[in-house]
């Protein structure tokens, strides 16, 4: 186990690595390699810079990809005493631009490539941009005074985390330095990682499940190699060889990406592998069977949790055989209770709604008290999410919150998207729903289902097409469009969304 | 097939996976570019192309799958091999 026992806040990793073992490779990125020593060396000037220039608890934009310098802005925030906001990179400009105005983002970190994007938002907002890809270099080391300012406690906020809302705009999630570090205690007391590591981390490490990852592989002094998803597939295994990788974490969309296309690789790949972690969506059992048979000295775990509580479960496939289409059982420290709508407990096999308790529970939501008085009761998080707990513990879930759809592990609201296509001359009423793509990975595609003026205007949908390139985010864009005479609606005039999915089907 | 071929072959296939116009395609455009362009699309685009040129590409091919230019170098050497 890792030495977050006695760490205060996140970036003490760090530091504490630096000085066990200065020469211990931190990061891969590309054709950079990077110790303990030399991360600290990185971060610490840009620490002091900011301390030196911005308020402490002052929210801090991280717009960057899966980088040396995205590890650097969210370990320097950190040790700043001031709140990371990281944002994705394929953010749309609405929405960047909502969470700017939503938490008070005073700068934004980010890179060259990004910057254009950012001037048009700056046009009508008042921050700074902070370029890391030209400034790296440049920060000078903190003085012995600056480095004793401000000092940072573990009930600060450490970072905000936007997720998706079902109807209403997107919720930062605060969490501060002890929910942080008991996520990675959580996993890591779960997982049983150790200095040897080296992560490949596809996962964006602006979302909760990579960045608890880099968190999990700095708190054991191991190495992360950074990828930017699978977009490059074969570049993910080719540096897994080359780099004698023997952990992975990915959503199972990943997975179904390398077993589809590149089966043969994978299996050569895949016995170096001693650690798996895989999370944020649904995995057919077919698929746990295969990837159990491709990586034979794997302890593969399949998480269940949100932003809100990071990991509330844990699924041990080798361990859990007998469970494997359960979401597994509560996490080290993490208690889960299944209650009525009246909020009775109920006894097992019973379904209602699940509810996490565990130090690594979010504080709440940034700026909405009343929302988060609402979800988080006693210390209790109220998921929204229907399951059900058997006789031996295991946990079942049968429906993630609400309306949201999960692509690749990704949530998207429907009402957002719904509400781009009202925008768009000629339709008059739309629906969205999530559906299984009909190809070789299991995932979900977006589907819009449309009612409009003139049919003759959407014989096709190229001109749509470009509308939605242009206004949301590239994973929610309808794939498949449908021009249908009406949308079943409730008696109040609501569209039931669950009545056009089940016409879908049917 | 002659390079030109090849190249308006690959860029209808690629306007018809990521449903963007062709004439709007360039060479340096690759995985990340385009709305739909990612990771599960560009593998899709992978067995497109396999598909239609009856070729199979090795892993290594793939790898060097960085922009249009170079999909539509890969395409007319395997082509030229006759793998």
């Amino acid at each position: 186990m890792g030495s977050v026992e006695k760490m205060r806040r996140i970036h003490e990793a760090i530091t504490a690595n630096a000085v066990k073992r200065p020469q211990q490779i931190a990061v891969y990125d590309r054709n950079r390699i990077v110790t303990y020593a030399e991360l600290l060396d990185n971060i610490s000037p840009l620490g002091a810079w900011l301390r030196e220039n911005y308020p402490q608890k002052t929210r801090m934009g991280i717009l960057l990809e899966n980088s040396y310098e995205m590890v650097i802005a969210l370990y320097a925030v950190s040790q700043a005493g001031m709140i990371s906001v990281p944002l994705d990179a394929d953010l749309h400009r609405r929405n960047i631009s909502y969470i700017v105005d939503n938490c008070g983002i005073q700068t934004i970190l980010t890179a060259d490539k990004y910057t254009n994007q950012l001037n048009k938002i700056k046009e009508h907002r008042n921050f700074d941009l902070l370029r890391l890809d030209k400034k790296i270099r440049a920060w000078r080391p903190p003085s012995a005074k600056e480095k004793l300012r401000h000092p940072t406690v573990h009930e600060d906020t450490a970072c905000i985390l936007y997720t998706t809302g079902t109807t209403g705009p997107k919720k930062g999630v605060m969490l501060n330095h002890s929910q942080l570090l008991a996520a990675t205690k959580n996993i890591n007391q779960f997982m049983r990682i150790g200095p040897d590591i080296v992560e490949s981390l596809p996962m964006r490490l602006s979302h909760s499940f990579g960045f608890a990852r880099l968190r999990c592989v700095f708190d054991v002094g191991g190495s992360a190699v950074l990828e930017n998803g699978f977009l490059r597939p074969a570049q993910v295994l080719y540096n897994m060889k080359m780099k004698k990788v023997n952990a992975l974490s990915s959503v199972p969309s990943g997975f179904a990406i390398l077993t589809a296309y590149f089966l043969d690789f994978f299996k050569e790949i895949g016995p170096q592998l001693r650690h798996i972690e895989i999370g944020s969506d649904f995995m057919r059992r077919e698929q746990k069977k295969l990837l159990m048979e491709i990586c034979p000295n794997a302890k593969i775990c399949m998480h269940y949790g949100l932003t809100e509580a990071s990991r509330a479960t844990f699924l041990d496939f080798r361990r859990d055989r007998e469970h494997l289409d359960s979401v597994g059982r509560p996490s080290p420290n993490v208690k889960i209770r299944i209650k009525d709508e009246n909020g009775h407990s109920l006894k097992a096999g019973t379904s209602g709604e699940i509810l996490v308790k565990g130090k690594m529970v979010t504080s709440g939501y940034w700026g909405n008290p009343e929302l988060s008085n609402k979800v988080i009761k006693d210390g209790w998080l109220h998921t929204g999410d229907i399951g059900y707990v058997d006789e031996d513990g295991y946990v079942y879930l049968l429906g993630r919150n609400h309306e949201i759809i999960n692509v690749g592990g990704l949530k998207v609201s429907p009402v957002e998207i719904e509400e781009v296509l009202l925008r768009y001359k000629g339709i008059r009423e739309a629906v969205v729903i999530g559906e299984a793509s009909p190809g070789k990975i299991s995932q979900n595609i977006i589907k819009a289902f449309l009612v409009v003026t003139d049919k003759k205007q959407f014989q096709n949908f190229e001109k749509l097409n470009r509308y939605c390139a242009s206004e949301l985010e590239p994973y929610k864009i309808p794939t498949v469009f449908e021009v249908v005479n009406e949308i079943p609606k409730s008696i109040s005039g609501k569209i039931k969304r669950s009545s056009a999915r089940e016409n879908n089907d049917g | 097939m002659d390079e030109e071929r090849i190249r308006k072959d690959v860029l209808s296939l690629i306007g018809e996976q990521f449903s963007f116009p062709e004439d709007k395609i360039n060479d340096s455009l690759g995985p990340g570019d385009l709305p739909r362009w990612d990771s599960i699309g560009h593998m899709q685009l992978v067995q497109k192309l396999e598909n239609h040129f009856k070729i199979s590409f090795s892993v290594f091919d793939i790898m060097e799958f960085n922009t249009v230019k170079e999909i539509c170098l890969t395409v007319n050497k395997l082509l030229e091999d006759g793998v």
